[in-house]
């Protein structure tokens, strides 16, 4: 991915965007789907697809933050804030908004 | 997807092979000055190896952690506290050293111990 996005690093911001757009993609997924799935029809084939895969939207989020946060373009505050909203479900999409 | 255990391993070793060599070049460079052109030619090195080593490397190695269930045994909890811990100096160092921030520091022996840390714990994994 660091490859097909190519040249400078001129939009780190809006990396992490993206990362936060996909890891609240992958947990409104699980929440909305894959847990219903599995507890009310019995199914846990979205979890266990879909687990590892918010797992790792989770972590390369997670690490673009911080990466972002220790090159200074973001400040402790701000940083929690969007680390906050990894948690809730969506929460990602609308963080960023509060942080500009 | 499914891949064959062997395959994954053989995947996660060689890109954490490359992964530590981008530290240890980007801790190299946190340990005296830096001209522009040396600090550049240090991020393109990262950008081009070393991110993208980590990210196979994390990629492989949670999957097999998936398949194989490691997260029940505590000598693989460690290994993980340790990667996120070297994750965690990279993402730190070439942030920094991305926006001009860097600062001269020592930091050979900390990579090195977090280094003997993972290998070790793979290697002897205590209390499986």
């Amino acid at each position: 991915m660091v490859v097909a996005f190519g040249g400078h690093y001129v939009e780190p911001m809006s990396r992490l965007k993206l990362a936060g757009v996909i890891e609240g993609t992958t947990l409104l997924l699980l929440v909305g789907l894959a847990v219903p799935l599995k507890y009310f029809l019995q199914n846990p084939i979205g979890l266990e697809t879909l687990g590892p895969i918010h797992g790792l939207a989770f972590l390369a989020y997670s690490y673009l933050l911080f990466e972002r946060y220790q090159s200074g373009l973001l400040d402790g505050r701000s940083a929690l804030k969007l680390s906050a909203a990894s948690f809730i479900p969506g929460g990602t999409f609308f963080a960023f908004r509060s942080v500009e | 997807m499914i891949l064959p255990y062997s395959l994954l391993k053989i995947a996660h070793i060689v890109a954490v092979m490359i992964w530590v060599a981008g530290m240890f070049r980007l801790v190299e460079a946190f340990s005296r000055e830096l001209s522009t052109d040396e600090a550049e030619a240090t991020l393109d090195f990262d950008k081009a190896w070393t991110v993208p080593a980590m990210a196979l490397a994390w990629t492989a190695g949670f999957t097999m952690a998936w398949q194989a269930r490691w997260w029940q045994h505590s000598w693989f909890l460690g290994k993980i506290a340790l990667a996120v811990a070297i994750s965690a100096l990279h993402g730190a160092l070439a942030g920094r050293l991305r926006r001009g921030r860097h600062t001269q520091k020592t930091l050979h022996p900390l990579l090195l111990t977090a280094i003997l840390g993972v290998v070790s714990l793979v290697i002897l994994k205590p209390g499986f």
